[in-house]
C-alpha cells in the first residue's frame, strides 16, 4: 500500500493533448491591446447618462430582496439576474445557542438549488466569530475577503477583554432537508460562507445544490444545527463540546408576485 | 505583463491548473472550457497582478472561480465511475478513489497542498478562506483517508 502522499499527482490523469492544445491556442489568440480597464476621459453627456443609470440601478437594487443582493456580490450580477425568476420566501425563524441568536432570514429556490441567508447575532456578554476566523483578527472586519481594518482597530481578543465578554466560535450546519412531506435527506453538496458586520453580527449565506435532496417544490423543511464553540482568550476552542441547538425551519418559496409585502419586487 | 510572459507562465503552470480544475469538475470537457475561460479572464485582469512571482496563486484563484461558475451554470454532477483510467497500481487507485470521494471543501485544499505543493497562505488566498480553515480542512481530509486506509499517524 502506498503509505505517503509523495507522488500524489501521478495517480491523477495527466492533461490530455487536446486540452493542452486548446489552452495554448487560447493564449496565442490573446491580443496585447485587449481592454485593461484604463480610465479614459468621457464626454459630459456620457457622464450624465452613466449617473442616471447608476441612480436607476441603485433604486432597483434597493427594491430587490437582500438575498439576491448578497448572492450577486458573491457570484456576480449574472447570478443575481438568474435568481430574480426564482421562488422567494422570508422566514425570520430564530433559535438561540451559547450566547448567539441564529436566524434564517430569506430563502430562494430555483431549479435544483435552494439559497438561504441568515444572521448570527451576539447576546449581551458574548463576542462571536466564524469558525474559520481567529481571535487575533480585527474585530468587525473580513480581512480574508479583502477588507482592511483601520490602524488601531482592536482584535477580537482585545474587544472581548475590554468588554468582559465570552468568546464563541459559531457555525450553522444544515443536517437534512425535506421536500414537501418527503423524508428529510442529508444533502451531499451544500455550501456556507460567513462575513462579520462592523457591530459583530455575522451574516451567512447557505446554498444547497443537490439534486438528490432538493427539487422544485412548494415547501422545504430544513433540519439545522446552531453551534457555538466556547473559546478562551487565546482562541483555543473546545471543538469537541459545542453548545448546540437542533432547529427546524420551514421555507415556503413562492413566485415574487405572490409575496405580498415580502419580496418587495 | 507582456503576452509572451503571460503565455510562458500559463504554460509553466498548465499541468497544475489542469489537476486543480479536474479536482473540481472531474471531466475533461468542462476542464478544457474552464481553463480557456480562466486564461481569457486572467489576461483581461492582468493589471491586478501586482507581482509576477505570485502568478500561480493568482491564476489558481481565477481558475477556481471559473470552475465553480461552470458548476453552477451546468448543474452537472460527476460520479466516481466517470473518472478516466490512469494506469496506476491498485493501491494508487484506492487512494485516488478515496480522495475523489472527499467533499470538495476538503479535497481541493488537500490536493493543492500535496499534489501542487502550495502552502497554507497560497491556498487560503486561492480559496478565499483563512489559513486556520485551510489547515483544518487538510487535517480533516488526512484523518478521513488515514481511517479508511488504516494508516498510523507516522505515515502522514
Amino acid at each position: 500500500m502506498m503509505e505517503t502522499f509523495d507522488g500524489l499527482k501521478d495517480i491523477f490523469p495527466t492533461m490530455p493533448q487536446a486540452c493542452e492544445r486548446a489552452l495554448k491556442n487560447t493564449v496565442n489568440s490573446l491580443r496585447e491591446d485587449s481592454p485593461r480597464h484604463a480610465f479614459r476621459p468621457m464626454r459630459r453627456a456620457l457622464v450624465i447618462a452613466l449617473a442616471l443609470l447608476c441612480l436607476t440601478v441603485s433604486a432597483y437594487a434597493a427594491l430587490r430582496p437582500q438575498i439576491i443582493e448578497l448572492f450577486s456580490r458573491e457570484y456576480g450580477r449574472d447570478f443575481g439576474s438568474w435568481m430574480e425568476s426564482g421562488n422567494y420566501a422570508q422566514t425570520h425563524a430564530s433559535t438561540e445557542a451559547g450566547g448567539a441568536v441564529f436566524t434564517i432570514q430569506e430563502g430562494l429556490q430555483k431549479g435544483f438549488g435552494l439559497y438561504l441567508t441568515g444572521t448570527i447575532a451576539p447576546q449581551d456578554g458574548y463576542i462571536l466569530l466564524d469558525e474559520d476566523c481567529s481571535v487575533e483578527e480585527p474585530f468587525g472586519y473580513n480581512i480574508h475577503h479583502g477588507e482592511k481594518a483601520p490602524e488601531g482597530t482592536p482584535t477580537i481578543a482585545q474587544k472581548a477583554e475590554e468588554s468582559g465578554s465570552a468568546i464563541r466560535f459559531v457555525h450553522c450546519d444544515l443536517e437534512k432537508i425535506g421536500v414537501e412531506d418527503g423524508v428529510p435527506l442529508s444533502p451531499d453538496c451544500w455550501g456556507y460562507d460567513a462575513k462579520v458586520r462592523r457591530d459583530g453580527t455575522i451574516d451567512f449565506l447557505m446554498e444547497v445544490e443537490d439534486g438528490l435532496a432538493v427539487e422544485p417544490g412548494v415547501s422545504y423543511t430544513l433540519e439545522l444545527s446552531a453551534n457555538a464553540f466556547p473559546a478562551n482568550a487565546d482562541g483555543t476552542a473546545d471543538w469537541e463540546h459545542p453548545i448546540s441547538q437542533s432547529w427546524s425551519v420551514t421555507v415556503l418559496p413562492k413566485p415574487f408576485e405572490d409575496n405580498e409585502g415580502g419580496a418587495q419586487k | 505583463m507582456t503576452k509572451e510572459t503571460f503565455a510562458r507562465e500559463v504554460e509553466g503552470h498548465m499541468n497544475s491548473m489542469y489537476r486543480i480544475a479536474y479536482t473540481i469538475l472531474r471531466n475533461d470537457h468542462d476542464v478544457q472550457d474552464a481553463l480557456q475561460e480562466a486564461a481569457l479572464k486572467a489576461w483581461e485582469k492582468r493589471q491586478t497582478l501586482r507581482q509576477e512571482a505570485y502568478f500561480a496563486t493568482w491564476m489558481t484563484r481565477i481558475l477556481i472561480n471559473e470552475c465553480h461558475s461552470l458548476c453552477r451554470k451546468r448543474k452537472r454532477v460527476a460520479y466516481l465511475s466517470d473518472l478516466p483510467e490512469t494506469g496506476e497500481t491498485p493501491q494508487g487507485i484506492t487512494l485516488r478513489l478515496l480522495i475523489e470521494g472527499l467533499p470538495e471543501k476538503l479535497r481541493l485544499p488537500f490536493m493543492m497542498k500535496y499534489a501542487e505543493g502550495m502552502n497554507a497562505e497560497e491556498i487560503a488566498y486561492a480559496l478565499k478562506i483563512t489559513r486556520p480553515a485551510v489547515n483544518s480542512r487538510i487535517h480533516r481530509a488526512k484523518e478521513t483517508i488515514r481511517k479508511e486506509l488504516n494508516w498510523d499517524d507516522g505515515n502522514l
